[in-house]
């Protein structure tokens, strides 16, 4: 027998018992369109933490004043502030594990254009800063080295903040007002989404720190910087740079042998790898507690065959006695369970990318169904369908044809 | 004729029934020549049914040799054996044994599904054969639209749509009434007379067993008469209908 004619044969039988047929297929629907969903659900996430890794720019690490190591009360992070413009410096120039280096300060407080005003982070760096975060300008231009040495007021503006303040003016050039002091605007900044936190990282004005320290910090931190942004000269040189910035900060902070640190260093990189491998484990799980369930899926057609298998003893003996083979009867219920997984399995990718959407839409979660795990679950299915039609379907093909013309 | 279409030496067929030892066939020595047309009887229990599950293939023989056109088959496999069933023999039941499923023409062209005749000279041949029995006009009926005399007629087309040597018949007339049942032993000499094919039949009924040109008798599995038919039985239509 040919695979057409088995085809033909398969598929009649199939619709001779359509509610058995269909419900028997409920089983892969479900099965199939819980893995789409959970792969799609577990993808998307993976997806957005890489592009948050994408947004904060790689080989990071992050330097900050106080210390959590053990050993009696002290404050946390920023609690004192520990950390220099010298200290930047010198880590930038002395250290050859790291490539460079940018202090940075936050403050917060209105900016003000024309009679539209809007309270962000305003956010003191140096010019090296854009190109560790790998920010890049819409408009405009970044502020120079000449402008951050001589403090000058000039801003960077996120999207979020031109958007408050500008509507759809080009704000190139036009004046705002920080904390009362006039800044020339001299840039947009390229969009970056959320933070790994969920902030808007689009809320924010940049300015050179240096004005920020001078001009609108007041006096009572005066030289002392918020962070240090550091980047190593490459992935493999992140845990020298470590070991480097924490040579130097003890030796400028005049630390001796024993003593703690009075800052902290961490690894930007290192956070989110962690996340993102919480994440895929994630949805390992979540793929692995629905392919349950297309195994469950693969037993109830296996469950159905055998009834099938039974009940159709006596046409199996009339297709043996008129010549069919072992193989021949063998094909036929094994096509049979393979055109109700597969089947099932079709109407599950579609479904299941569906239900993504949907989830996507009405939860907010962002899904990925990648053509690649659509295929794997076809194929899947298509396995479970020879796995679990087998038994039933070797079955038929052994049994004595002079039994099964007898059995009513 | 030649050399016989069926040879049968020292044939015997035991079963085990738990802890007991059944002998079903316990020796049989018969031949049948191409052409011959031979009634089958004998009360149940006699072996009839053991021996033409084995000249039909669908069994093996414990002992002794079965030569089909002088091929051994006997020590076949289960595959060699349904190909055998396929090409060479054709079978029609007592309850007809047709699939509720599909149309009469389909039913026909089932053996020819096995081989991979295609597809348009497949239903070339069932159709003609579907003809040859007289249902020209029932092709696509299913076989709860026919009446039981019908679908035992396609039942026949199904069974000599390969051309095989040899025609099974188990009561092949059980389930009919006698009107009918002449009918359908009159396909049974029709195919026997103009196409020569081989015709055993297994009938209780000795009118039936008319119709054969040879009786042969089974008694506690033992072959205990085997004679020609005297006087042999033409339906009264028998004219009229192959005119």
């Amino acid at each position: 027998m040919n695979l057409y004619s088995a085809g033909k044969v398969s598929f009649r039988s199939l619709r001779a018992n359509k509610m058995r047929s269909a419900l028997t297929m409920l089983g892969m629907i479900i099965g199939v369109a819980a893995v789409i969903v959970m792969v799609a659900i577990g993808a998307g996430a993976n997806e957005r933490i890489a592009a948050q890794i994408a947004s904060v720019g790689s080989n990071l690490l992050l330097v900050l004043p106080g210390s959590t190591t053990s050993g009696g009360l002290r404050s946390g992070f920023g609690g004192t502030p520990t950390l220099t413009m010298g200290d930047a410096k010198a880590i930038q120039k002395d250290l050859p594990a790291v490539a460079l280096a940018s202090p940075s300060s936050r403050s917060s407080g209105p900016v003000v254009y024309g009679n539209q005003n809007w309270s962000t982070i305003i956010q003191g760096v140096s010019p090296e800063y854009m190109e560790m975060r790998d920010w890049k300008t819409i408009a405009g231009r970044y502020f120079t080295e000449q402008e951050m040495d001589a403090s000058s007021k000039v801003c960077l503006l996120g999207t979020t903040v031109v958007q408050n303040l500008f509507g759809s003016e080009d704000p190139i050039g036009k004046i705002v007002r920080i904390k009362q002091a006039p800044f020339t605007v001299v840039g947009v900044l390229e969009s970056k989404g959320q933070s790994p936190q969920g902030q808007d990282q689009d809320d924010i004005v940049l300015v050179p720190i240096t004005t920020l320290l001078n001009k609108l910090a007041g006096s009572a931190h005066a030289g002392s910087v918020g962070v240090i942004l550091v980047q190593a000269v490459d992935g493999d040189h992140v845990k020298e740079a470590e070991r480097e910035v924490v040579s130097l900060l003890r030796q400028r902070h005049r630390i001796g042998p024993g003593q703690d640190d009075d800052f902290s260093v961490r690894n930007l990189s290192e956070m989110l790898a962690l996340a993102e491998s919480a994440t895929r484990i994630m949805s390992l799980l979540l793929g692995g507690i629905a392919s349950v369930s297309l195994v469950v899926g693969g037993i109830g057609i296996m469950n159905i065959m055998l009834v099938s298998v039974t009940e159709r003893t006596r046409e199996i003996g009339i297709r043996m006695a008129v010549g069919a083979r072992e193989r021949d009867i063998l094909s036929q219920f094994l096509i049979e369970a393979v055109l109700l997984a597969l089947t099932g399995g079709a109407i599950g990718i579609v479904l299941g990318a569906g239900g993504a959407v949907l989830i996507s839409r009405l939860a907010g979660w962002s899904t990925l169904i990648s053509p690649a795990a659509a295929l794997l679950a076809f194929g899947f299915s298509a396995a479970v369908g020879v796995f679990f039609g087998f038994y039933p379907a070797r079955k038929a093909s052994r049994m004595d044809p002079i039994e099964a013309l007898r059995y009513e | 004729m030649g050399t016989a279409t069926i040879e049968i030496r020292g044939v015997t067929k035991a079963y085990r029934l738990g802890d007991i030892r059944v002998d079903a066939l316990k020796g049989v020595d018969l031949s049948i020549g191409a052409g011959e047309f031979v009634a089958v009887m004998g009360p149940s229990g006699s072996g009839k049914s053991t021996f033409m599950n084995i000249l039909g293939c669908l069994d093996r023989p414990t002992a002794g040799s079965y030569r089909l056109d002088g091929e051994e088959i006997g020590t076949l496999s289960r595959d060699g054996r349904a190909v055998i069933r396929r090409n060479k023999i054709g079978f029609v039941f007592q309850g007809f044994n047709l699939l509720p499923r599909l149309s009469a023409q389909e039913n026909v062209e089932l053996p020819m599904i096995y081989d991979n005749t295609p597809g348009t000279a497949r239903h070339e041949k069932a159709r003609a054969a579907l003809a040859s029995v007289g249902l020209a006009d029932r092709e696509h009926h299913l076989p709860s639209q026919l009446s039981g005399g019908q679908q035992q007629r396609v039942a026949i087309a199904r069974a000599i749509v390969n051309t095989p040597s040899l025609l099974l018949a188990d009561e092949p007339t059980g389930n009919l009434d006698s009107a009918t049942s002449d009918e359908i032993m009159e396909i049974f000499q029709r195919l026997n007379d103009e196409l020569g094919i081989t015709l055993v039949l297994v009938t209780h009924e000795p009118d039936i067993a008319l119709f054969a040109r040879r009786v042969i008798r089974f008694r506690d599995g033992l072959l205990v008469e085997d004679h020609p038919v005297a006087e042999r039985r033409k339906p009264p239509a028998a004219e009229g209908v192959s005119a």
